[in-house]
Protein backbone atom coordinates (compact mmCIF):
# COMPACT_ATOMS: atom_id res chain seq x y z
CA UNK A 1 0.00 0.00 0.00
CA UNK A 2 1.78 2.59 -1.08
CA UNK A 3 -0.70 5.50 -0.33
CA UNK A 4 -0.01 4.15 3.48
CA UNK A 5 4.10 4.58 3.06
CA UNK A 6 3.78 7.94 1.88
CA UNK A 7 1.78 9.02 5.14
CA UNK A 8 3.88 7.22 7.44
CA UNK A 9 6.67 9.49 6.03
CA UNK A 10 4.75 12.62 6.54
CA UNK A 11 3.66 11.52 9.97
CA UNK A 12 7.56 11.42 10.63
CA UNK A 13 7.63 15.07 9.80
CA UNK A 14 4.13 15.79 11.19
CA UNK A 15 4.60 17.47 14.33
CA UNK A 16 5.63 16.60 17.88
CA UNK A 17 2.39 14.12 18.17
CA UNK A 18 2.79 12.72 14.69
CA UNK A 19 6.37 11.87 16.01
CA UNK A 20 5.23 10.01 18.94
CA UNK A 21 2.73 8.30 16.77
CA UNK A 22 5.14 7.17 13.64
CA UNK A 23 7.38 5.71 16.26
CA UNK A 24 4.77 3.29 16.75
CA UNK A 25 3.80 3.24 13.44
CA UNK A 26 6.70 1.92 12.15
CA UNK A 27 7.47 -0.99 14.25
CA UNK A 28 4.17 -2.00 12.84
CA UNK A 29 5.15 -0.91 9.30
CA UNK A 30 5.37 -4.63 8.61
CA UNK A 31 2.17 -5.71 9.64
CA UNK A 32 0.34 -3.72 7.16
CA UNK A 33 -2.97 -3.47 8.32
CA UNK A 34 -2.58 -2.72 11.87
CA UNK A 35 -2.56 0.76 13.07
CA UNK A 36 -3.17 1.01 16.79
CA UNK A 37 -2.76 4.83 17.42
CA UNK A 38 -3.92 6.46 13.89
CA UNK A 39 -2.79 9.84 12.99
CA UNK A 40 -6.13 11.34 11.71
CA UNK A 41 -5.00 12.37 8.29
CA UNK A 42 -3.97 8.84 7.39
CA UNK A 43 -7.50 7.10 8.63
CA UNK A 44 -9.67 5.88 5.14
CA UNK A 45 -13.28 6.62 6.41
CA UNK A 46 -14.57 8.87 8.57
CA UNK A 47 -15.31 6.65 11.53
CA UNK A 48 -11.63 6.01 12.05
CA UNK A 49 -11.02 9.56 11.46
CA UNK A 50 -12.88 10.39 14.10
CA UNK A 51 -11.95 7.84 16.40
CA UNK A 52 -8.45 8.80 15.78
CA UNK A 53 -9.06 12.74 16.47
CA UNK A 54 -10.46 11.53 19.50
CA UNK A 55 -13.77 12.51 18.66
CA UNK A 56 -15.85 9.40 20.23
CA UNK A 57 -19.16 11.05 20.75
CA UNK A 58 -20.68 14.45 18.99
CA UNK A 59 -24.05 16.05 19.17
CA UNK A 60 -25.65 17.14 15.85
CA UNK A 61 -25.98 21.31 16.43
CA UNK A 62 -27.86 23.88 14.91
CA UNK A 63 -25.16 26.20 16.47
CA UNK A 64 -22.09 24.99 14.21
CA UNK A 65 -23.12 26.11 10.56
CA UNK A 66 -21.06 24.38 7.81
CA UNK A 67 -21.03 26.41 4.50
CA UNK A 68 -20.79 25.24 1.22
CA UNK A 69 -21.85 24.80 -1.92
CA UNK A 70 -24.11 22.49 -2.51
CA UNK A 71 -22.95 22.08 -5.89
CA UNK A 72 -19.32 22.15 -6.36
CA UNK A 73 -18.63 22.25 -10.45
CA UNK A 74 -15.00 21.59 -9.76
CA UNK A 75 -14.27 19.36 -6.66
CA UNK A 76 -10.40 20.57 -6.89
CA UNK A 77 -11.12 23.80 -5.04
CA UNK A 78 -14.25 23.94 -2.73
CA UNK A 79 -14.42 26.85 -0.42
CA UNK A 80 -15.78 25.99 3.16
CA UNK A 81 -16.50 27.85 5.53
CA UNK A 82 -16.68 26.55 9.54
CA UNK A 83 -18.94 28.98 11.74
CA UNK A 84 -19.62 28.02 15.36
CA UNK A 85 -22.44 30.41 17.59
CA UNK A 86 -20.77 28.97 20.87
CA UNK A 87 -18.99 30.38 23.42
CA UNK A 88 -14.89 29.16 24.48
CA UNK A 89 -14.61 26.72 21.14
CA UNK A 90 -11.37 25.63 21.00
CA UNK A 91 -10.91 23.22 17.79
CA UNK A 92 -13.05 23.36 14.61
CA UNK A 93 -12.34 19.78 12.60
CA UNK A 94 -13.70 20.18 8.72
CA UNK A 95 -13.85 16.31 7.69
CA UNK A 96 -14.96 15.03 4.29
CA UNK A 97 -17.00 11.87 4.55
CA UNK A 98 -15.92 10.47 0.85
CA UNK A 99 -12.69 11.81 0.88
CA UNK A 100 -9.72 8.90 0.77
CA UNK A 101 -8.73 10.60 4.01
CA UNK A 102 -11.72 11.93 5.18
CA UNK A 103 -10.05 14.16 7.95
CA UNK A 104 -9.38 17.16 6.02
CA UNK A 105 -8.17 19.96 8.63
CA UNK A 106 -8.16 21.23 12.28
CA UNK A 107 -8.03 24.81 13.30
CA UNK A 108 -7.15 25.50 16.97
CA UNK A 109 -8.99 28.60 18.00
CA UNK A 110 -6.31 30.75 20.10
CA UNK A 111 -7.46 33.74 22.74
CA UNK A 112 -9.66 36.20 20.94
CA UNK A 113 -10.16 34.52 17.72
CA UNK A 114 -13.95 34.10 16.78
CA UNK A 115 -15.28 30.65 15.50
CA UNK A 116 -15.27 31.24 11.93
CA UNK A 117 -12.78 30.05 9.04
CA UNK A 118 -12.82 29.41 5.59
CA UNK A 119 -10.71 27.47 3.47
CA UNK A 120 -10.31 26.29 0.73
CA UNK A 121 -10.51 21.94 -0.12
CA UNK A 122 -10.64 19.59 -2.39
CA UNK A 123 -13.19 16.91 -2.63
CA UNK A 124 -13.13 13.69 -4.35
CA UNK A 125 -16.34 13.20 -5.23
CA UNK A 126 -20.08 14.42 -3.83
CA UNK A 127 -20.31 14.06 -0.03
CA UNK A 128 -21.21 15.04 2.85
CA UNK A 129 -18.90 17.33 4.77
CA UNK A 130 -18.56 17.92 8.73
CA UNK A 131 -17.53 20.78 10.58
CA UNK A 132 -16.58 19.05 14.11
CA UNK A 133 -16.28 22.15 16.54
CA UNK A 134 -14.79 21.36 20.36
CA UNK A 135 -16.07 23.08 23.28
CA UNK A 136 -14.31 22.17 26.45
CA UNK A 137 -14.90 18.53 26.50
CA UNK A 138 -17.90 18.09 24.44
CA UNK A 139 -18.24 17.57 20.62
CA UNK A 140 -20.86 19.55 18.54
CA UNK A 141 -21.44 18.98 14.49
CA UNK A 142 -23.16 19.70 11.71
CA UNK A 143 -23.25 18.50 8.36
CA UNK A 144 -24.07 19.71 4.56
CA UNK A 145 -24.07 18.00 1.72
CA UNK A 146 -22.18 19.31 -1.43
CA UNK A 147 -22.52 17.43 -4.85
CA UNK A 148 -19.46 17.41 -6.69
CA UNK A 149 -19.80 17.65 -10.82
CA UNK A 150 -16.15 17.23 -11.78
CA UNK A 151 -13.84 15.38 -9.78
CA UNK A 152 -10.49 16.81 -7.34
CA UNK A 153 -8.29 13.79 -8.34
CA UNK A 154 -7.91 14.74 -11.98
CA UNK A 155 -11.38 14.13 -12.93
CA UNK B 1 13.85 18.89 -4.76
CA UNK B 2 15.96 22.52 -5.14
CA UNK B 3 14.67 25.23 -2.93
CA UNK B 4 11.25 26.75 -3.70
CA UNK B 5 10.11 30.05 -3.75
CA UNK B 6 6.27 29.45 -2.82
CA UNK B 7 4.42 32.95 -2.89
CA UNK B 8 2.80 34.02 1.11
CA UNK B 9 0.04 36.72 0.37
CA UNK B 10 -1.37 38.13 3.83
CA UNK B 11 -4.12 40.72 4.19
CA UNK B 12 -5.62 42.06 7.80
CA UNK B 13 -8.23 44.23 7.97
CA UNK B 14 -9.58 45.64 11.18
CA UNK B 15 -13.63 46.66 11.36
CA UNK B 16 -15.52 47.21 14.96
CA UNK B 17 -13.05 45.58 16.97
CA UNK B 18 -12.72 42.57 14.54
CA UNK B 19 -9.84 41.67 12.74
CA UNK B 20 -10.35 39.46 9.51
CA UNK B 21 -7.28 37.65 8.56
CA UNK B 22 -6.78 36.34 5.06
CA UNK B 23 -3.93 34.46 3.81
CA UNK B 24 -3.05 32.40 0.62
CA UNK B 25 0.21 30.46 -0.01
CA UNK B 26 1.07 29.38 -3.89
CA UNK B 27 1.54 25.75 -2.92
CA UNK B 28 0.99 22.65 -5.22
CA UNK B 29 -0.43 20.56 -2.23
CA UNK B 30 -0.19 17.37 -3.88
CA UNK B 31 -1.72 14.54 -2.16
CA UNK B 32 0.29 11.59 -2.98
CA UNK B 33 -2.40 9.69 -4.79
CA UNK B 34 -1.96 11.20 -8.28
CA UNK B 35 0.28 9.70 -10.62
CA UNK B 36 2.46 11.11 -13.08
CA UNK B 37 2.44 10.29 -16.92
CA UNK B 38 4.58 7.20 -16.16
CA UNK B 39 2.50 5.99 -13.92
CA UNK B 40 4.42 6.70 -11.06
CA UNK B 41 2.95 8.21 -7.78
CA UNK B 42 3.96 11.66 -7.65
CA UNK B 43 4.95 12.19 -3.92
CA UNK B 44 3.04 14.38 -1.28
CA UNK B 45 3.96 17.22 -0.97
CA UNK B 46 1.65 19.53 1.11
CA UNK B 47 1.36 22.07 4.19
CA UNK B 48 0.65 20.37 7.26
CA UNK B 49 0.54 22.94 9.94
CA UNK B 50 0.04 26.81 9.73
CA UNK B 51 -0.05 29.33 12.97
CA UNK B 52 -1.23 32.96 12.78
CA UNK B 53 -0.01 35.03 15.50
CA UNK B 54 -0.78 38.49 16.69
CA UNK B 55 1.05 40.70 18.82
CA UNK B 56 2.87 37.18 19.47
CA UNK B 57 0.26 35.40 20.91
CA UNK B 58 -1.42 32.57 18.80
CA UNK B 59 -4.67 33.33 17.63
CA UNK B 60 -4.79 30.33 14.75
CA UNK B 61 -2.85 27.23 14.13
CA UNK B 62 -4.29 24.54 11.86
CA UNK B 63 -3.43 21.12 11.41
CA UNK B 64 -3.98 20.11 7.50
CA UNK B 65 -4.20 17.00 5.66
CA UNK B 66 -3.51 16.77 1.44
CA UNK B 67 -7.49 17.40 1.32
CA UNK B 68 -6.73 21.30 1.65
CA UNK B 69 -6.61 22.56 -2.05
CA UNK B 70 -3.93 23.60 -4.38
CA UNK B 71 -2.51 27.11 -3.35
CA UNK B 72 -4.90 27.18 -0.04
CA UNK B 73 -6.36 30.02 1.34
CA UNK B 74 -7.72 30.91 4.62
CA UNK B 75 -9.46 33.21 6.50
CA UNK B 76 -10.88 33.77 10.15
CA UNK B 77 -12.23 36.61 12.18
CA UNK B 78 -10.38 37.42 15.97
CA UNK B 79 -10.87 40.35 18.49
CA UNK B 80 -8.28 42.57 17.79
CA UNK B 81 -7.28 46.24 17.22
CA UNK B 82 -5.46 48.56 13.93
CA UNK B 83 -2.12 48.27 14.35
CA UNK B 84 -1.74 44.45 15.38
CA UNK B 85 1.32 42.86 14.07
CA UNK B 86 0.03 39.80 12.61
CA UNK B 87 2.46 37.29 11.51
CA UNK B 88 1.29 33.73 9.17
CA UNK B 89 3.90 30.98 8.56
CA UNK B 90 3.57 27.48 7.52
CA UNK B 91 5.47 24.29 7.40
CA UNK B 92 4.97 21.67 4.49
CA UNK B 93 5.63 18.30 4.91
CA UNK B 94 8.85 18.54 2.88
CA UNK B 95 9.95 21.12 5.22
CA UNK B 96 9.65 23.65 3.80
CA UNK B 97 8.30 26.99 5.28
CA UNK B 98 7.23 30.01 4.41
CA UNK B 99 5.94 33.29 6.14
CA UNK B 100 4.61 36.83 6.02
CA UNK B 101 3.60 39.71 8.42
CA UNK B 102 1.62 42.76 8.32
CA UNK B 103 0.72 45.65 10.41
CA UNK B 104 -3.48 45.64 10.72
CA UNK B 105 -4.77 48.51 8.68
Amino acid sequence: MLKRRIFLKNTLVASATGAVLSSGLMTSASAKEEAPAMNPFEADNLKDALKAAGITDYEISDDVVVHAPSIAENGAVVTIKVEAKLDNVSEMAVLIEQNPTPYAANFFIGEGATPFVTSRFKMGKTSDVYGVVKVGDKYYANKQFVKVTKGGCGG
Amino acid sequence: MAKQEYRTRLRAKEKDGIVNVKALVAHPMITGLTKDADGKIIPAHFINEVIVTANDKVVMKALWGAAVSKDPYISFDYAGKSGDVVKFSWTDNQENTGSADITVK
